[in-house]
């Protein structure tokens, strides 16, 4: 019995004596950080390969988020310019029409509210055709048969109901809407009107999963970078585990070693990615695309926006070396 | 009262890697070595040499038995105290192991600085240890401008620098040539001579003559000889 007490005490006594080292966690942290750097410069063509590959990845998740944006500001400014146009019978008195158009601007869904009279219409009839004199006498001679039209701005393309409904049954609007003319709810128009609508709900969506995606991608490449760094240092890793490194300290050089492709990375793709948005910005343009909400954000924020890559790359190198080096670790316990 | 008066202790040790009918690389070793004691080990090749010291640096781990290092019980060891362990056993190979993109200097530093030694220490401890296997001279150079004699020199010194307990060189000469064979043979004993207990690895009966060490001869995972310090092997 004081024999087995004696053996306890005993391998307490050793495994203490064993431990009893002295803490020093920033020497250790700041070997890390050297033997990443180290290994970031000796290595210098898997280096640079694997930046290259964080720019491409970095590169693809700015594409998207900056492709979304735009068509989001396209898409808006589409809908904020949609302009349903409701045609009332040509001989009504201003006042008349003016209390049905303040009785639809009272609707909640609606953002807008304008009228053209016929006297308007004829002006804008002979501003479009000023290049052609026999159009213009004409309408001179012409009797003014141009309806009232109420355009009308909604908050969302996608809820007219409340309107159309309010058009058709209000006695105050429906009893002076024109009898040869619909209002452009109906028809063509209203189905171009939703398709646009459904569109830009299905962009914000694809957009945001795109961007989930390509994030996902990079820490799969990165991930595989880091890998192959392993794979290549397996020997020094096995050194290392023998004159006695913990599995943190084995960790630690691989973590640094890929947050500085991440911070790299971030820096060219910040440069690569605004000299490409200011070369390619006239050009959208030119095809209609809403470029410059973004445009002028980027050049505002570049600062913030650099410092959010940073961050991204940083992370992304950071998990995925973390996610590969346990992996090593795991696959190879001892 | 110390209880433990063996440096390392294997009890009826069983590894296999294989399935349970076929040989095993160990089978039911015993074995006890004391402080300060250098020990040959011999054997051909797949004899179960090289499995019985990646127990000792606990690499494998025992099937059945049991092994206690500097009265320390595998057994009851936890993970994170392997790193410890570790850094209280060098360990020397055939193929010297060098990190090719280090100096000669950066190699030994290297592994006390994982052990959490200050660079104030590193800086006192490198020039001695290298000193001590007659290379201070070329501390400068890469592991690629050294003769594999002064690789295993470095080697050595790496596994010696944090002041071991236990040395471990498995086959250290394999790869030398006679002269190098011979300057190493006489590193280990210094290092042997200055308190450090050996474990030494070889099948050249020549070394096992010079080194005049208690021998202990494997095959097919058995001891079938263990030859005190002083008497002929053969």
């Amino acid at each position: 019995m004081a024999k087995t007490n004696n053996k306890k005490v005993e391998a307490r006594q050793n495994l203490k004596a064993l431990t009893k080292t002295e803490a020093r966690p920033m020497l250790q942290l700041s070997r890390q950080v050297k033997y990443g750097l180290k290994s970031f410069l000796r290595n210098s063509w898997l280096s640079v390969a694997a930046t290259f590959v964080m720019i491409m990845a970095l590169t693809i998740v700015v594409v998207a988020l900056v492709s979304r944006d735009i068509l989001n500001n396209t898409l808006n400014d589409i809908k904020e310019n949609l302009t349903f146009s409701v045609y009332l019978e040509h001989d009504l008195g201003r006042e008349r029409v003016e209390l049905a158009a303040n009785r639809v601007r009272e609707l909640e869904s609606v953002r807008w509210v304008g009228l053209v009279s016929p006297e308007e219409a004829m002006e804008l009839y002979r501003a479009d055709n000023h290049n052609d004199q026999s159009m213009i006498d004409a309408s001179f001679e012409a009797t003014n048969r141009f309806p009232w039209i109420m355009h009308i701005k909604v908050v969302d393309p996608e809820q007219t109901g409340e309107v159309e409904t309010f058009i058709r049954t209000d006695r105050s609007v429906a009893d002076l809407l024109a009898t040869d003319r619909p209002p452009s709810f109906e028809g063509e128009k209203r189905e171009i009107i939703q398709n646009i609508a459904r569109t830009t709900s299905f962009v914000e969506k694809v957009g945001l999963a795109a961007s989930l995606l390509f994030v996902g991608v990079a820490v799969l490449i990165v991930f595989n970078t880091i890998r192959m760094a392993i794979f290549n240092r397996r020997e020094e890793i096995y050194m290392m585990r023998l004159v006695g490194a913990s599995h943190s300290f084995i960790r630690g050089p691989f973590i640094i070693e890929a947050m500085i492709y991440g911070t790299l990375a971030a820096l060219a793709t910040s440069l690569l990615a605004f000299s490409l948005f200011r070369g390619l910005r006239a050009y959208l343009e030119d095809y209609g695309v809403t470029v410059a909400p973004t445009y002028e954000f980027a050049a505002d924020y570049w600062w913030a926006m650099a410092l959010g890559l940073l961050l991204l790359g940083v992370m992304i190198g950071a998990l995925a070396a973390h996610l590969a080096v346990r992996r090593y670790l795991k696959l190879n316990p001892r | 009262m110390c209880y433990n008066v063996y440096m390392i202790v294997l009890e009826r040790v069983t590894k296999r890697y294989g399935k349970a009918d076929e040989t095993p690389a160990l089978d039911n070793v015993d074995l006890n070595i004391n402080p300060r004691e250098m020990v040959v080990i011999v054997g051909s090749s797949g004899s179960g040499k090289s499995t019985l010291l990646k127990m000792i640096t606990r690499e494998e781990l025992p099937d059945e038995g049991k092994i206690t290092v500097g009265g320390i019980d595998y057994d009851t060891l936890a993970k994170k105290h392997i790193p410890h362990l570790r850094r209280r056993i060098g360990v020397v190979f055939q193929d010297f192991k060098l990190l090719p993109d280090r100096t000669v200097y950066e190699n030994v530093a290297f592994a006390l600085e994982i052990a959490g030694h200050t660079n104030a220490e590193t800086q006192n401890i490198v020039p001695r240890v290298l000193d001590l296997v007659g290379l201070l001279d070329k501390m400068n150079k890469l592991p690629a401008q050294l003769s594999g004699g002064e690789k295993q020199r470095v080697a050595i010194a790496r596994s010696v620098a944090r002041q071991p307990r236990i040395l471990i060189a498995d086959e250290p000469t394999g790869n030398l040539d006679n002269k190098n064979t011979w300057e190493i043979v006489d590193l280990v004993k210094k290092i042997n001579d200055l308190g450090t207990t050996v474990l030494f690895t070889t099948h050249n009966l020549e070394i096992v003559h010079r080194l005049n060490a208690r021998t202990v001869r494997i095959e097919d995972g058995k001891i079938v000889a263990d030859v005190p310090r002083g008497k002929v092997v053969k």
